[in-house]
């Protein structure tokens, strides 16, 4: 069978024998420093000679400096660098590719840098903001969607700019198929609803921490972030360096979620500082300065009209959704169909027209945040696709199941850079692999979906009981720019084999699975394998872990290093087994002759062939992805819960998930990504929120005792199920995890909550107020 | 005499036990804990995620009591034992049985809750010995995971809480 | 994150006579130092106003052993030291047994961390949670800027629905209910010596910028409950966003003395909802002496809310605390009458 696998080249064939490593679960790499306090993350990072980084940032939405002296700071003995508009014009740093003045006159949301600092001691950095002098004429800001879409943007002063505003502000952005009025003529029910979801945040227990080391030849950063090669070359190309002299290193990452994808702000102001005054600047972030001053997910307007017969076939989708992007808009930050792109797949229909619609405002700036616009928009979806299934009289899941197809209607490709802002889909795409029914007919059966009935007839109890679902797909970044991704792999005389892969193990495993990969593709145990990870040294380019992107586009391309390494390896073993290389197979450390396994030789004997100046060395390299197929993962979670009707407390009692990964390389960390993308959707399902004042548009809730994340009592029981299955484009059938499990988690306990008490909550998050004051009009309705 | 002694200073001598070996120092009044430990005897094993009582990744053993070190000032934790993560393990590096309960379990991801998380459930076995999983879920109630490793973490202490109870047994 | 804390001088004091000297000396700069889980909080983000300097002298007070102890006087009363922790309450068999209403509030008062550090004294006095009052840039009313800021902004969660004024904060603590529910007193030490008040007329009305009554020279020293007696039954029930760490939306503790099948005497004191712990007497007056059943408990908890009037966002608070304060009577109705 010819391997699909996607790789540049000619993709190495199917290992023909059973797995040893793969589908393990062995315990995480690192975890043994994790519970013995020694790994090491940014913020502990401490060097001689140090000095202490702090920002002064701008406590209004949207405001021009009038004046700025920094004079006085610059006095205090200690003060090393102050840095301002006033030095350093035209100067612009790069986060998350939106290009943005490092120090801009005019400033566009709250928190934005206005000066950076450098001193011998955090203390006397303290001193040196507060004596920054800074006078604002404070300038009416844009907050909320609606009130900004409905007056003309307001003209630009002085420097003042918005990344993105002529691409995406106030633009529709359209997927559509077939002709909706038609679909809309043909439907026997056709019901309409809006959604809301809130402005959320990444919540990352660390906040970032930065080190930044000029040498006057090279700039070293530790960093806290998701990519290391994204932020090399924004580095690079903010501070005028040769991108050989930026290496940037991450050993361990206190949380992800988007929140640290590509390069971070902070990077470059302790970079600049360490340039202008030759030392190692560390600036670590406060708690309040990641909520403030730090990409958050965009609160959305999403508007749904379904059509549908009365057999449970869709006929029509109509939606139109607002998105508050923020103050800067770009690929990297802004998705302008991401949710119409999963309104598109995720259920088959044959006529849609969907539109999304970003707007600029002075609220923050936004960016990825754990499936970032997946998580509204399957929200409202999956929310919709319940109330049409009640209609027309159907079971949620039996209506699911109607309109379950393997195919897509539009690719992962075209969703994230369009050529167009209409994109018209007339050929429908087939997955690669696809197993969502069987997700969603296990949990509802894990569930006690016939449940369902029974709490519906229950309404008079204090406690009232509820079971809902939801599904959801993946719009996975597979081979997103620069589309591709390298590993190498390397044996040396003494018998180490090393794996260099440039991403960096954000929390989700990356440094276990890949040389998971590698060490199954070898023949050798996980044990014999050492692997170069997190540093742009010794490594090539790896995708910054974000998007989902990092097993599906890493992972072929690790086999194929691994599976030319030890082809190599074979050419050296052939004579000693009296074979030839292509009669050879590896396992457990041994080289065999696949028609004789008696005739074998270890490995370490092997290597002992190699010259010791000339390690051999396999590499990879992952090609673009297809038109056809495309690729998603899939899942579905069905909850059940119980609801204290007087005083609205919800009591999530258990959740089951199903999760169509491909084939999980280690089960253990696969339950791990659910469990955690779980505890996302619990919160922002009942509890997280950004809390901003009506009047002035500021962050109210900068903490984390205000911002309510998911404690562990407030965790439920979850079952996880892993609905595998082969995809022979990806190694070992491993689309990927990690991120968007949390995506069908707020559709289900919302559709849980109707089954409970009988309300459609259409707002999150779904807090005790609006419990209890949706109960209490339900009752006095009658 | 006792009244000067009890002015109002702005540094002072701090003597304490830290992971079981005395420590002296003079320090800035203001220096909480956390800081203490992290800046001045370079145990960076305890981490602090907010530095407002909130997170749970600063917690530490302070006589035997789970608390956040981030709300402490060091100069009162004079005369007292504190114990952190770095504590835990053996002199040889062997793995407390609760971290390696927890490397079983995967009861981590990223890791940074992970400290304060280890020592939040250690102080629980060190005062109730066979904890129910609900026992588990409220000792833990003040440390966040954002990755949500809850489950597991619940797991791995129920797992070490029989082992010991079994050695209790044993014994018995 | 280093270092968010001002520069302070640091005392322990070993009496109360040498805290309350140096509060004098000190007078405005200086503040007690208890838990530390909301001051140390407050001085880091540096919210101030003209009666919370942030202060330049901590003093700290679980230095003094009375202040740490908890002390059984049998029939007469218990003796809370005020930096008795709340883990201390929890653990003690006294309290669990006596007085169950402390028991309960302070076992769910924030997270396990915040019980083995946080305080009595502490809990009494702590501040505001509204986000206007703990955000440095908004120079709200309690901070001495003359607007409440949200009154027609964010005020979900910790604000009042009954007898605000120019402020429109709820006082958080949960101890406070449930003491007041058990006739507790305080003794406030002063230069001029030691006086006892009822733990109810520690806190202020609203439009003052302080929520107690301690002047800057005094401080809270202890916490007397008096002996509550036989057949007596306690309940406290509480509601918050999260199922941990979270302040109340809304609290009820409920004391009563149950003789000859009706509750002869019964406390009802409202947390959460008020700019400080709320008697409700005219709840208080329909149970008095009345043998309860469903009506009665249902009309007693419509007049809890007789007079509220919620800001425009906080209704639900109505709806809550009605519920809340049912339930608290049921609970203590069927217990009274199960044993009866």
């Amino acid at each position: 069978m010819k391997s699909k696998l996607l790789v540049q080249g000619t993709p190495p064939p199917p290992l023909e024998r059973e797995f040893t490593v793969v589908g393990r679960p062995f315990d995480r790499r690192g975890a043994v420093q994790k519970v013995t306090g020694e790994a090491k993350y940014s913020g502990d990072m401490k060097f001689p000679n140090m000095l202490y980084g702090m920002i002064l940032r701008c406590p209004h939405p949207r405001a021009r400096i009038v004046r700025i002296n920094t004079r006085r700071a610059r006095e205090i003995q200690g003060v090393r660098a102050v840095l301002s508009c006033e030095n350093t014009k035209g100067w612009r740093t790069q986060w998350y590719k939106v290009p943005q003045l490092g120090f801009a006159e005019c400033l566009t949301h709250e928190g934005q840098e206005v000066a950076a600092v450098a001193a011998e001691e955090i203390s006397i950095a303290q001193r040196a903001l507060e004596l920054i002098e800074v006078e604002y004429e404070v300038l009416p800001p844009m907050f909320g969607v609606e009130e900004t879409m409905q007056s003309p943007p307001p003209p630009l002063v002085g420097d003042e700019e918005y990344p993105g505003r002529e691409i995406y502000d106030r633009k529709p952005y359209v997927i559509k198929k077939g002709d909706i009025h038609q679909g809309f003529a043909e439907a026997d029910v056709i019901v309409e609803d809006s959604y809301t979801t809130q402005a959320s945040f990444h919540g990352t227990i660390q906040t970032r921490a930065c080190v930044a080391a000029w040498d006057g030849q090279i700039l070293t950063v530790w960093d806290a972030i998701q990519g290391v090669w994204n932020s090399k070359e924004a580095l690079a190309d903010s501070l005028g360096l040769d991108p050989e002299k930026v290496r940037v290193v991450v050993k361990n990452l206190g949380g992800g979620f988007g929140s640290k994808a590509f390069s971070q702000r902070i990077s470059f102001y302790a970079a600049k500082l360490s340039m202008v005054t030759g030392r190692p600047v560390r600036i670590e972030r406060t708690r309040a300065e990641e909520f403030l001053a730090h990409p958050r997910r965009w609160d959305c307007k999403i508007h749904l009209k379904i059509g549908a017969k009365r057999d449970g076939r869709l006929t029509a989708i109509y939606e139109r959704a607002i998105v508050n992007a923020g103050a800067a808009a770009l690929e990297t930050n802004y998705y302008s169909m991401q949710i119409i792109w999963h309104t598109a797949n995720l259920h088959a229909c044959p006529h849609v027209y969907l539109e999304q619609i970003g707007v600029l405002t002075n609220l923050q700036i936004n960016g990825p945040t754990r499936s970032p616009l997946n998580m509204p928009g399957i929200f409202a979806l999956e929310s919709h696709m319940d109330k049409v299934a009640e209609a027309i009289g159907m079971d949620p899941l039996e209506f699911r199941l109607k309109n379950c197809e393997d195919y897509a209607m539009i690719g992962s490709d075209a969703g994230e850079v369009p050529d167009a802002s209409v994109i018209e889909c007339k050929e429908d795409i087939p997955y690669s692999s696809k197993n969502l029914e069987q997700c969603m007919k296990w949990v509802t059966q894990a569930i006690g979906w016939e449940k369902r009935s029974i709490h519906a007839s229950v309404s008079r109890a204090e406690k009232r009981r509820g079971v809902g679902m939801a599904c959801y797909l993946t719009f996975q970044g597979v081979g997103l720019i620069p589309y591709t991704a390298y590993a190498d792999v390397e044996i040396r005389h003494e018998g180490t084999i090393t794996l260099f892969i440039g991403v960096v193990d954000i929390g989700a495993g990356q440094s276990t699975i890949f040389p998971m990969i590698a060490a199954e593709e070898l023949g050798v145990s996980l044990e014999d394998l050492t692997v170069v990870f997190g540093d742009t040294q010794d490594t090539r380019y790896g995708p910054s872990c974000q998007v989902s992107r990092v097993t599906s586009e890493l992972g072929p391309a690790v086999l194929q290093a691994a599976a030319e390494a030890r082809n190599r390896l074979f050419q050296l073993a052939a004579p000693i087994l009296g074979a030839t290389a292509e009669e050879l197979q590896s396992k457990n450390g041994q080289i065999y002759v696949k028609s004789n396994p008696w005739r074998s030789v270890p490995l370490k004997t092997v290597t002992e062939r190699i010259d010791p100046e000339e390690p051999i060395r396999g590499s990879g390299a992952r090609a673009r992805n297809p038109e056809s197929p495309t690729f998603s993962i899939f899942g579905a979670q069905a909850v059940e819960l119980e609801v204290d009707v007087e005083t609205g407390e919800v009591d999530i009692l258990r959740i089951a998930a199903a999760h169509d990964f491909g084939r999980a390389i280690n089960p253990k960390l696969c339950v791990s990504q659910v469990q955690g993308g779980i505890e996302f959707g619990i919160g922002f399902a009942l509890s997280e929120e950004g809390l901003y004042d009506p009047r002035t548009g500021k962050l109210l809730n900068r903490n984390l005792h205000q911002y309510h994340m998911p404690t562990s009592l407030d965790m439920p029981r979850i079952d996880t199920f892993l609905a595998e299955s082969d995809d022979s484009y990806f190694a070992y059938s491993a689309k990927g995890a990690g991120e968007n499990t949390n995506a069908p988690t707020p559709a289900a306990i919302r559709n849980a909550l109707y089954n409970a008490v009988g309300i459609w909550f259409n707002e999150l998050p779904i807090t005790p107020d609006k419990l209890i004051s949706a109960i209490r009009e339900k009752e006095k309705g009658g | 005499m006792a009244e000067t002694e009890n002015l109002p200073k702005a540094k002072k001598r701090i003597s304490l036990i830290v992971n079981g070996k005395g420590v002296q120092a003079e320090i800035d009044c203001r220096m909480t804990l956390a800081e203490f430990l992290r800046e001045e005897m370079g145990l960076t094993g305890t981490k602090v995620g907010c530095n407002r009582a909130e997170c749970g990744s600063c917690t530490v053993i302070l006589d035997e009591k789970p608390v956040y070190s981030c709300c402490i000032l060091a100069v009162e934790a004079t005369g007292r034992q504190v114990l952190t993560i770095e504590g835990l393990a053996g002199k040889d590096g062997t793995l407390h049985p609760l971290q390696r309960a927890f490397v079983e379990e995967d009861a981590l991801q990223c890791g940074y809750c992970t400290p304060g998380m280890i020592m939040s459930v250690y102080a629980l076995l060190g005062r109730n010995a066979r904890p129910t999983q609900e026992e588990v879920k409220h000792a833990i109630d003040g440390n966040l995971c954002r990755c949500g490793s809850f489950p597991n973490i619940v797991r791995a202490a129920l797992r070490v809480s029989e082992k010991i109870s079994e050695r209790q047994g044993d014994e018995e | 994150m280093l270092y968010e804390l001002p520069i302070f001088e640091h005392a322990d004091a070993t009496t109360i006579e040498e805290a309350v000297s140096l509060l004098t000396t000190y007078g405005e700069k200086a503040r007690i130092m208890a838990g530390g889980t909301d001051l140390l909080a407050l001085m880091k983000d540096r919210i101030n106003g003209p009666q919370m300097r942030v202060p330049e002298v901590l003093i700290n007070v679980k230095s003094i052993s009375g202040m740490t102890r908890m002390t059984d006087y049998g029939n007469r009363n218990l003796r809370i030291g005020c930096a008795v922790t709340l883990n201390d309450l929890e653990g003690s068999e006294t309290v669990r047994r006596k007085y169950k209403l402390l028991w309960e509030a302070a076992r769910q008062v924030g997270t396990t961390q915040i019980r083995f550090l946080g305080t009595v004294g502490g809990n009494l006095c702590q501040r505001p949670r509204c986000l206007y009052f703990r955000h440095p840039d908004f120079f709200c009313y309690k901070k001495g800027g003359g607007v409440c800021y949200a009154l027609g902004g964010e005020h979900r969660y910790y604000h009042s629905i009954v007898g605000y004024g120019r402020c429109a904060m709820a006082h958080p603590s949960d101890l406070a209910p449930a003491l007041i529910a058990l006739n507790a007193t305080v003794v406030i030490a002063a230069r001029d010596g030691e006086r006892e008040v009822s733990l109810e007329d520690l806190f202020l009305q609203p439009n003052h910028l302080n929520e107690t009554v301690l002047r800057f020279d005094e401080l809270l020293k202890e916490v007397r409950i008096p002996d509550s007696g036989e057949e007596n039954y306690q309940q406290f029930l509480k509601r918050r966003v999260r199922h941990a760490a979270d302040f109340s939306l809304s609290s009820v503790a409920i004391f009563g003395r149950f003789t000859r099948g009706a509750f002869e005497e019964i406390r009802i004191v409202l947390g959460g909802i008020a700019p400080c712990p709320w008697r409700a007497f005219h709840a208080e007056e329909t149970i008095h002496g009345k043998p309860l059943g469903d009506g009665i408990i249902s009309k007693a908890a419509d007049e809890a809310v007789r007079e509220a009037k919620p800001l425009c966002m906080n209704a639900y608070k109505v709806d809550l605390t009605k519920a809340l304060v049912r339930r608290a009577l049921s609970s203590i109705w069927e217990e009274a009458i199960g044993r009866g």
